[in-house]
């Protein structure tokens, strides 16, 4: 994708959630009247930028967007985070911490199986200590809590 | 005064008070450090604990975890672009860029001297000029309160290193996000889709974390360190911590601005952290240099955020009217110990009162001696190879979002602003502006409904009151030079 469509892109976006805001707005009852007045004062200002960012012409030359530099590492990472944020209620936060950094490092492509297992340890030692130990921060206990 | 501060001095001789206070500070700092989690959680959390010590042990300690707290949340700003607090957050914009060449340890360096300096300022003011000060807080309204919230909206153009376009849309998304929930006039809930967790607005950390935090080790998934492209004379230098020269100007007047901001209820570190950064950039003979890692960005910034803490107390002493919510759980904790703010604070509790404000400086003491020995040791994290780095910045994220509100609700919207905020970044667009956006959106929007209201609808009220007049100048005068510059750069792009 170039750098102008990407604009293009964006500014279309803006565009239909100036629209969305101006919707959702004419929606409010009565007695939020300043609510809904601040509400399309926003989007009119979204869509005015909106609209600019449409016309702007990009400078030239019109160079591609590089999304994303290496996608293996960043679809392992993102994949990996929304697995361990599925999982945590389930397994509990502390197993599913103890599966997911592992598992994660050695996806990245780390290959020190010690460090791999010593820097799981401290970060949940040290998060054991100061949420759960001291600060009392019920996290979620999964299948074990029931 | 001057007859109680003596036996105040006397009072904190006492090795026990001067465990307290370290043990608040260190406690204050590793708390300030871990995102999701606050000085106002420490603070309240400690309340039940001082319940059977002395009023002055009590105070001392609290003290020393609010101001050891402000302090901590530039370490994992600058070292993980992760700030730990919101108050932070401006702190990142220089501060990790400053850590991806190799110079985490002098930007930790810099953050704990400005700390140190922003506090000792505003305890300062608190110690000589309490009463005055309050005062001046008082005759803040909401119009004012508005024009405040909209001269910090303008550190958006300052915030802006593409596109003015992008960074304005930026902001204004952040205004938009911050509609969501319960309009704070008339009770009317907005843009909830019916979804509980959404009803008291956006939670502002989960947000701040995911656009910080997880944005930034995604895009870190290509390299292999932190400080990666720098050569192994860089690599080596990351223990030196020298502080670099020029910076004095700047950590005056951002204790000042802390101060005077941090005194104002409702207002707050974080809103004074980015007008101090305004105020740097605009009157900085480089200001292309902010954002990419220049010193003066994180000193205005964390001066700014720790000159709050004494500002905050001077309306909660004087006049029992806690300038944020650390000071409000403070006030809480000097209730429990049977003290009423007010003038007899100073009168009657002289001794005490006088002694908990002298104790504050050697909170800042006890940071600065520990910022200083261990900076070039935790700056050795930007080191460590992302592959171990990623899994474990994301397990502190998401017990961090969690931990606010027990919520794994958080921890979905964490994930997903981290997400959005990544491929934003990747598009042109500032997660800083949208931040500020988020945070400001909340206090312009009530100071905008309460002061028409005020006006039965005339807008005028922003213009006609002196307050409101000078805070207007002072946004203009902050505004010029940005807008000059992207002027002059799209006259020489057009030849």
């Amino acid at each position: 994708m170039t750098r102008s469509s990407m604009n293009r892109f964006f500014a279309v976006g803006g565009l239909g959630l100036a629209a969305a805001l101006f919707y959702g707005a004419n929606s409010f009852p009565d007695r939020a009247a300043d609510a809904a007045r601040y509400v399309f004062f926003l989007a009119g200002i979204f869509a005015v930028l909106s609209l600019v960012l449409l016309v702007q012409k990009t400078p030239s030359p019109d160079s591609h967007v590089v999304w994303v530099r290496s996608p293996r590492s960043f679809f392992f990472a993102v994949t990996g985070i929304v697995a361990y944020g599925a999982v945590i209620p389930r397994l509990g936060f502390f197993p599913a911490s103890a599966i997911f950094m592992p598992l994660l490092a050695l996806l990245l492509g780390y290959r020190r199986p010690l460090f791999i297992i010593l820097g799981t340890g401290i970060i949940l030692t040290f998060v054991y200590l100061v949420f759960v130990y001291f600060l009392g921060v019920p996290v979620p206990q999964g299948i074990w809590g029931e | 005064m001057t007859e109680f501060i003596l036996p105040a001095l006397t009072s904190l001789l006492d090795p026990m008070v001067l465990l307290v206070i370290s043990t608040g500070s260190i406690v204050g700092i590793i708390v300030g450090a871990m995102p999701g989690l606050t000085a106002t959680m420490a603070v309240a959390l400690l309340i039940p604990v001082t319940f059977g010590m002395s009023p002055l042990l009590s105070l001392a300690l609290m003290g020393g975890v609010y101001s050891g707290g402000m302090y901590g949340g530039a370490i994992s700003a600058i070292l993980l672009s992760t700030p730990g607090t919101p108050a932070a957050a401006a702190t990142a914009f220089d501060g990790y860029p400053m850590a991806r060449q190799g110079k985490g340890g002098t930007a930790l360096t810099v953050a704990t001297w400005a700390s140190f300096w922003g506090g000792i300022l505003s305890t300062f003011a608190l110690l000589l000029m309490a009463p005055a000060l309050a005062k001046f807080s008082l005759r803040f309204g909401p119009p004012e309160y508005f024009v405040l919230a909209i001269m910090g909206l303008s550190s958006i153009v300052t915030l802006t290193k593409g596109s003015m376009v992008k960074g304005l849309l930026s902001g204004f998304l952040g205004l938009t996000i911050a509609t969501v929930g319960m309009d704070p006039l008339s009770g009317f809930m907005r843009f909830t889709f019916g979804q509980m967790d959404l009803f008291d607005g956006v939670p502002f950390m989960p947000a701040l974390i995911g656009l910080f935090s997880i944005s930034q080790i995604l895009d870190l998934t290509a390299e292999t360190r932190i400080t990666e492209n720098i050569d192994d004379a860089t690599l080596s230098s990351i223990k030196r911590s020298k502080l670099p020269k020029g910076l004095a100007g700047t950590i005056c007047r951002g204790g000042v601005i802390g101060t005077i901001v941090g005194m104002l209820p409702g207002a707050g570190a974080t809103i004074s952290a980015f007008i101090s950064y305004n105020f740097a950039k605009q009157s900085a003979k480089d200001p292309e240099t902010f954002g990419k890692g220049n010193p003066k960005g994180v000193a205005a910034a964390e001066s700014a955020n720790n000159g709050c803490v004494g500002g905050s107390l001077i309306p909660l002493l004087t006049l029992g009217i806690p300038g944020n919510s650390v000071a409000a759980a403070l006030m809480g904790g000097l209730m429990i110990q049977g003290l009423i703010p007010g003038p007899e604070l100073f009168s009657r509790y002289g001794t005490l009162t006088y002694g908990f404000i002298l104790s504050l400086f050697i909170a800042n003491i006890v940071f600065l001696v520990l910022g200083l020995y261990l900076a070039p040791y935790f700056a050795r994290v930007t080191s460590t190879p992302n592959a171990l780095l990623i899994p474990g910045i994301a397990i502190l994220s998401v017990i961090g979002s969690y931990a606010i509100n027990n919520n794994m609700f958080d921890v979905w919207l964490m994930i997903a602003f981290g997400i959005a905020g990544y491929f934003l970044e990747k598009g042109g667009f500032s997660t800083g502006a949208l931040v500020l956006g988020l945070i400001l959106g909340p206090i312009a929007e009530l100071g905008f409904g309460q002061s028409l209201i005020m006006s039965q609808g005339s807008p005028m009220i922003f213009f006609d009151r002196p307050l409101c007049i000078l805070l207007w100048v002072i946004t203009l005068l902050l505004m010029i030079p940005a807008f000059s510059s992207s002027l002059k750069k799209t006259k020489n792009r057009t030849e």
